[in-house]
């Protein structure tokens, strides 16, 4: 851990800000290590992992204090690894102890219609035969993959019952006077995945259940040194 | 002196500005439907009907810059004359001769529908037009690339200024106004419209009152008068093409209960429409009525509980049924210059 805090004071930059602005920056990382995609992470002899996207909605953010709803965020964010300026959510300076936030789309809005900005279909993560949006998108190739092109594919979606795939993330803030620093471990992610029954999810259904319940574990706060 | 300089000015300037927002305005449309049909479930209030966001969703729609090989328009495959459907053609035609899987549907009476597609995978109108555009079999090709043939276009950026108030295209205002086009191609003045609102002294001849007869029997809890649909979803025992192997609504659902059964299609301008069922595998309608009549395995374990018991009809059922089914012609509709193509 000792390593990766390292890690994160080297390779995060982490926005200057006033006083009066605050926000909340999401840090992907991968065996201690920033998440970069296109880079190759070698596990040991014979496992690796590179990735040629990552990209999640955002929703519902809400700030509790004492267990009281202090301000929900009606707002989606769609964070992608690839545009780094997605990582960073301004947020109003209020006191809170408590971050929660779903990882997708609510079934309401999966039903609204055309939407535009973070919604957009042209942003990659709508399923335009079978209606609805894509919470979250992982892909790239890896040793563990059973697919000849060593390739794996993650769309994690649906929101129709019984398979509903919406994830909700509750995080403790200890210290809220700074930036929040939002990790979320890809690796952890990945150690959750039995390839040899799925390296591909492409499809509302009971995998993309069964996947999309790792999402809020892989998810926590860390402590921002500056 | 001077102030009354300055009053006449700000009251040319006040003319000036109120002339320019009237003629900047869309002009809204009413949505006209008869009077004794269920309401719409489309939601026009997000999306209001206006005659420019009309006229634009039907150039679109007749304008092949869509595709990605720019050789095919939605009409393509939705020709008005046979109830914007592709006749003739079992499974819809993309670019380069591409096939799909599926028959292309009727485009009639889409205000009353909520979901759109043989297995109902679109949930709302509006999107809708997301899946020809990037299906590989169909147009292949991209929203960024729509848009931006759009924007570079001579004629598209006025056009939605008009229409939306912005000459900035986006996803959202190309699917609004595709959407007032076909949300406005309303079928409702066949013969079988005419004699229900006892217009100009029409009346069914005995042949097609027969047809009508067994038609409420057999047919109308899933072809529900007037918009001949209940627009559900049902198996009507179709054995699975080997080929084709469309699960229908199976594949949106991942529910075993849905495993071969497809949306329920109106049977408005029926005569014209062929060839019919989800992949287009019966050329006549005559054969249709075979199938239903005597056709269907009633062992098949998907097989909605409505076709259970085999229809039997004898000869002079069927053509009374055929006739019934004539009288769902439209030819107001099929030939209505509104929605024909802009000239």
């Amino acid at each position: 851990m000792k390593g990766f805090l390292l890690c994160c004071l080297v390779f995060i930059h982490v926005h200057l800000v006033g006083q009066e602005k605050k926000s909340i920056q999401f840090v992907p990382f991968f065996n201690n290590l920033p998440l970069e995609i296109g880079k190759k992470y070698v596990l040991n002899d014979s496992t690796w992992f590179e990735f040629s996207t990552c990209r999640f909605y955002v929703s519902n953010l809400s700030f509790l204090n004492e267990g009281k709803l202090k301000e929900k965020v009606s707002e989606f964010y769609l964070i992608d690894l690839e545009e780094p300026k997605s990582l960073f959510v301004d947020i109003k300076n209020t006191q809170f102890d408590q971050v929660s936030f779903s990882i997708g789309i609510d079934s309401t809005t999966n039903v609204s219609g055309i939407l535009d900005g973070a919604l957009d279909p042209i942003n990659g993560m709508y399923w335009a035969w079978n209606s609805g949006y894509i919470n979250f998108k992982l892909e790239g190739t890896s040793s563990e993959s059973t697919e000849k092109s060593k390739s794996f594919e993650f769309h994690l979606g649906g929101y129709l019952a019984p398979y509903k795939t919406i994830q909700t993330v509750y995080l403790p803030i200890s210290n809220n006077s700074k930036d929040i620093l939002i990790g979320f471990d890809i690796l952890a992610f990945m150690k959750e995945i039995d390839f040899n029954k799925s390296s591909n999810v492409m499809i509302p259904g009971l995998n993309a259940v069964q996947i999309s319940t790792i999402l809020p574990s892989i998810f926590l706060v860390l402590p921002n040194e500056k | 002196m001077k102030n009354k300089i300055l009053f006449f000015f700000f009251c040319v300037l006040s003319i000036g500005l109120i002339s320019f927002s009237i003629q900047s305005d869309p002009e809204l449309i009413e949505f006209v439907f008869p009077k004794k049909w269920p309401k719409p479930v489309y939601n026009f209030a997000k999306n209001p009907l206006t005659e420019e966001g009309f006229q634009l969703g039907r150039k679109l729609f007749y304008d092949p810059i869509l595709s990605r090989d720019s050789t095919i328009s939605c009409a393509s495959c939705h020709l008005q004359y046979t109830g914007f459907t592709h006749v003739d053609h079992a499974v819809s035609h993309g670019i380069e001769g591409r096939k799909g899987n599926r028959n292309s549907p009727v485009l009639i009476n889409l205000a009353w529908n909520s979901t759109f597609h043989w297995d109902g995978g679109i949930n709302n109108l509006d999107v809708q037009g997301i899946n020809p555009i990037q299906h590989p079999a169909e147009m292949d090709n991209s929203l960024e690339e729509v848009i931006r043939r759009l924007s570079i276009s001579e004629t598209y950026p006025s056009l939605f200024k008009k229409a939306f108030g912005t000459s900035e295209i986006n996803t959202a205002t190309v699917m609004k106004a595709l959407t007032q086009y076909t949300v406005s191609l309303v079928s409702s003045n066949s013969k079988y419209d005419q004699v229900q609102r006892k217009e100009n002294g029409i009346s069914f001849t005995d042949q097609e009152k027969n047809g009508l007869k067994l038609f409420k029997v057999h047919c109308a809890s899933c072809h529900k008068e007037p918009l001949f649909t209940n627009t559900f979803f049902a198996s009507n025992g179709l054995k699975i093409d080997s080929l084709l192997k469309d699960v229908g609504r199976y594949a949106i659902t991942q529910l075993p209960k849905d495993s071969m059964q497809f949306k329920i299609p109106t049977l408005r301008n029926i005569e014209f429409t062929f060839p019919y069922m989800h992949d287009g595998r019966f050329r006549k309608l005559k054969d249709v009525i075979n199938y239903y009549s005597e056709g269907i395995n009633t062992e098949d374990h998907h097989l909605s509980s409505q076709l259970i018991t085999p229809m039997k009809f004898n000869e002079m059922q069927k053509k009374d049924l055929l006739a019934f089914l004539y009288t769902l012609t439209d030819k107001t509709f099929l030939y209505n210059k509104r929605f024909s193509f802009p000239k």
